[in-house]
């Protein structure tokens, strides 16, 4: 297993440079001029002139992209083109923050959306499995802005209970975790209903398994059967489901981030990509393509933990 | 004190902008409130250096016993500025008169709807960085509230020559950083060589150009040579972009600074500032060198300022609503109203200079200069009222020329000369010009069609507008085209000269800053972006920098209004309100401060009720 890790770690790097290479080049080609936008629409021309070339925009992309690539292979992101803050630093403080979001939010989703998704397949066609399910395509179909929005105005205008903005202290202070409760919640909210069809349907599917009729037949209690012999079963592609929207919402939980002032990744990064601060925009998304390919080793792996038959080779 | 700040165009502040007689000659005057460290005019430059004609015409802007210096202003002038201020407060006044009593302490909060990139004076143009900038720094001079009358700064007083090319600034002693660092002449003349170093590449630097050399002979003297004389050099110094900086701080700092590392002279100190959530700053207890608009000179009443960065329009307004911020300085029009019958909020309509227009570019077929009845049509058969009433609640003006009314300098004529809302008339030019309605009501000429591309930026009040204007367009038979298009990216698309016509708002605190940037010919592509190239608009732009009297100075800034509105390119369309919600019923003292749009400046006066 110790060799599998190795190699799949290894082939990060092309993945990573091919990302690099790509990312480069689409926010090259995308209409847009960072010297413009630090000038600012007022400034006449060789004042934008000048910032390009301070910049060091005016240099061929090759040359660009080579520079910066050396610079990351030494570890350095560089700077923002636009607020001079390294992007190190930048990456560091909104990484965290975010997957402090993403962890909260995946960890109560699973907690609920398991045991929904089991309910609503053990009792398939009953009043609960209809209850569970509406449930659940309720939370799909209504937009996180939505749902946030409501949780702004009801839990902290309307109640006052929780504050409805920013980051607050560290998560290990009840300041911190006051703070959370929305964001993760709205977040969340939207994993759970996705996440609790895929347990229904895979349980359903493993429900009608031989092993488990057997396991019945051995006169095993109702519980034991379906949440240490089927559920284990059914949670493989669960896992990746779990593993893809982890990934996801790293980068992607712009709108909640946006609506709870939340200081996170994803809006870090649309805010550089309106902005063409090129190093603002390379350095996080690199970082977010490892995050992704190490969650989806973790979960590759875990595979064989839960499910012996899974050899990892 | 911040039921007066809702509307700042009454005479009380017009009339501190208007040359007054009196028996002092102008000359005399001026270097008498310079020495003793009074507010003069933005004309103070240009009225300083002219000697021996008998028009009297400068206005001490404060109260002239202020500054507690020997020399003193004739008691005419000293009786008439005195009220002309009120506005604006004397600074010899005790604290606590007019507002009852002041609570000293607490945290003031605002909630912003974004943060700066930089807190550099010398790398942003964002209006909020110049907010954030002038709590932490201090300028040389200081732009009182009226956004005209230049008072004392880090400068206790300065002396302009004769010719208006020297200016010599007497800088207060004892002055310290929020490092402890002592703050002298070489930090002064080091921020401006560093403004205007092609290195510091300072998106800025054109507002200062024209300065030959910076000097700083002893501790508290600054010298500027100019080139040619410039009228607005002290409103410029006087701006977010003009703070002052501590020069080994700032070397030591190197490309953090501005960002994790910040010292200044200003009433607050950066505390931590986590980027996308909130900045807090702690009150600098040494601060007592205030500009003369605060009753209370310094250190601030409050202890902390916390700037809460909440993007989403909702979210904030939720904020303000519940008491978790004081003071929004920038409310959604639609959010204002619903505020409106709130009673712990007020909404304070600020008049920062600033106007929304359609610039058309000249040098396009269809609007060049043998089209001037399509251009002359366009402007007729838009109903700015309609943008108005429907898209900003009302929340603004119509324009009717470049500078926004309020400002001084603004053509008094506009509105009687201007392009009414008329599509009769601007059918009737057209069909005058030969333009036949076809089959589908667009009309054409000579088998072209009159299509008109409208470049504008992406965002959801600027789409409600072009549906607007689509529809005023095609009521006289004119296709109107929506070319939407990215911030990021439509500057560069301007610049290349691609618009036929463009939609954009320009903020100005003077006539210079709007008209100079965009009808100076030499200004093309960018940001004259009209093609618009007159050789007698050039001459009044620079007459007007150079100008001696004020007279001279009105009249140049009238004849380029009035040449700019009689070429038909450039179509004011209103002149927005800056909307600041305030919790009226948890802090006092606040006024709403409109240069550069800012919406707040150094905060003094402000406190908390208890």
């Amino acid at each position: 297993m110790g060799a599998y890790i190795l190699r799949r770690l290894l082939m990060t790097i092309p993945v990573l440079l091919g990302a690099s290479i790509i990312v480069f080049m689409i926010v090259h080609i995308a209409p847009g001029d960072p010297a413009e936008m630090v000038a600012g629409p007022t400034a006449p021309r060789e004042v934008v002139e000048n910032i390009r070339e301070q910049l060091g925009l005016n240099r061929p992309l090759p040359v660009q992209y080579l520079t910066y690539m050396q610079n990351v292979v030494q570890g350095d992101l560089g700077r923002s083109l636009v607020s001079r803050r390294s992007v190190n630093t930048e990456i560091r403080n909104t990484f965290l923050n975010t997957l402090e979001l993403v962890l909260v939010a995946q960890v109560w989703s699973t907690l609920v959306a398991i045991p929904l998704g089991v309910i609503a397949a053990v009792k398939r066609n009953t009043i609960w499995d209809k209850l569970s399910m509406a449930g659940a395509l309720f939370g799909i179909s209504f937009p996180i802005f939505f749902i946030g929005l409501i949780a702004i105005w009801l839990f902290g205008a309307k109640l006052g209970w929780l504050p409805i903005s920013g980051r607050g202290g560290p998560l290990w202070t009840i300041d911190g975790w006051k703070h959370i409760i929305l964001p993760a919640f709205t977040l969340g909210y939207f994993q759970v209903a996705a996440l609790a069809r895929v347990v229904r349907s895979s349980m359903l599917e493993v429900l009608r398994r031989d092993y488990v009729r057997t396991a019945r037949a051995k006169g095993l209690a109702d519980r034991v059967v379906v949440y240490r012999h089927a559920l284990k079963n059914a949670l493989l592609p669960a896992m990746t489901v779990m593993g893809l929207q982890f990934g996801f919402m790293l980068g992607g939980a712009v709108v909640t981030e946006t609506i709870f002032s939340w200081p996170g990744m994803g809006r870090m990064i649309v805010g550089a990509i309106n902005y063409r601060d090129f190093p603002m925009v390379q350095g996080p998304i690199l970082v977010l393509t490892g995050a992704f390919v190490l969650i989806n080793l973790i979960v590759d792996v875990s595979y064989g933990l839960i499910d012996p038959r899974v050899r990892l080779s | 004190m911040s039921g007066e700040t809702i509307l700042m165009k009454d005479d009380g502040t017009l009339r501190s902008l208007l040359p007054m007689r009196s028996a002092l000659t102008r000359r005399s005057l001026l270097q008498r409130l310079a020495v003793a460290g009074v507010s003069v005019p933005v004309l103070g430059g240009l009225l300083a250096a002219c000697g021996g004609d008998d028009e009297d015409e400068a206005d001490t802007g404060d109260s002239g016993s202020s500054s507690g210096t020997s020399t003193e202003p004739a008691g005419e002038a000293t009786s008439d500025t005195a009220d002309a201020t009120s506005d604006s407060g004397d600074s010899g006044e005790s604290e606590d008169s007019g507002d009852g009593e002041v609570t000293k302490g607490g945290t003031l909060i605002f909630g912003h709807d974004r943060e700066p990139d930089s807190l550099d004076p010398h790398k942003v143009t964002a209006v909020i960085a110049t907010d954030w900038i002038l709590k932490i720094h201090d300028t040389i001079v200081s732009v009182e509230y009226d956004m005209a009358t230049i008072g004392p700064g880090l400068a206790e007083s300065w002396e302009v020559s004769d010719d208006g090319l020297t200016y010599t600034f007497t800088l207060k002693d004892g002055v310290e950083f929020h490092s402890g660092d002592p703050f002298t002449a070489a930090d002064a003349k080091y921020t401006i060589d560093r403004w205007l170093d092609d290195e510091t590449a300072s998106p800025t630097k054109h507002r200062i150009a024209g300065i030959a050399s910076v000097e700083a002979p002893d501790d508290t003297t600054l010298v500027l040579t100019l080139e040619a004389r410039n009228n607005e050099l002290l409103i410029n110094l006087g701006s977010g972009f003009g703070a002052v900086l501590n020069q080994s701080f700032v070397e030591e700092a190197g490309a953090d600074y501005g960002t994790l590392k910040v010292d200044g002279t200003g009433p607050f100190m950066l505390e931590n500032w986590a980027p996308r959530a909130e900045a807090s700053f702690t009150r600098f207890d040494k601060y007592t060198w205030g500009p003369p608009s605060y009753k209370n000179a310094g250190p601030a009443h409050v202890d902390k300022l916390v700037m809460k960065i909440i993007p989403e329009d909702t979210t904030r307004v939720f904020e303000l609503e519940s008491g978790g911020v004081h003071i929004v300085p920038s409310m959604p029009e639609n959010e204002a109203k619903n505020l409106e019958s709130n009673d712990d909020i007020e909404i304070i309509q600020g008049e920062g200079g600033s106007t929304s227009y359609l610039g058309m570019n000249l040098r396009k077929d269809i609007l060049d200069e043998d089209h001037k009845p399509i251009r002359v049509a366009v402007m007729h058969a838009i109903n700015r009222q309609q943008i108005v009433d429907e898209l900003l609640y009302g929340y603004a003006v119509v324009a009717w020329g470049p500078v926004a009314p309020w400002i001084k300098g603004a053509w008094p004529d506009a509105e009687a000369n201007g392009y009414a809302y008329d599509p009769d008339r601007a059918r009737q030019i057209l069909d005058e010009a030969g333009w036949v309605e076809g089959s589908d009501g667009v009309r054409e000429k000579d088998g072209v069609r009159l299509t008109i591309p409208f470049y504008v930026t992406a965002n959801d009040t600027n789409q409600e507008m072009m549906g607007l204007f689509s529809s005023n367009m095609a009521d006289v038979g004119i296709e109107a085209e929506s070319v939407m298009i990215e911030e990021a990216a439509i500057w560069a698309r301007l610049a290349a000269g691609e618009h036929t016509i463009m939609l954009m708002n320009m903020p100005h605190s003077t006539p210079d800053e709007i008209l100079m940037f965009y009808f100076l010919s030499d200004n093309q592509p960018a940001p004259n972006r009209f093609g618009f190239s007159d050789p007698e608009v050039d001459q009044w732009l620079r007459d007007a920098r150079e100008a001696e009297t004020e007279e001279e100075w009105l009249e140049d800034y009238y004849n380029i209004q009035k040449r700019v509105m009689e070429t038909a390119f450039w179509m004011p369309l209103f002149h927005p309100y800056q909307l600041v919600g305030v919790r009226k019923n948890d802090i006092q003292g606040f006024q709403y401060y409109g240069l550069y749009s800012m919406g707040s400046w150094k905060l003094l006066d402000v406190s908390l009720k208890s």
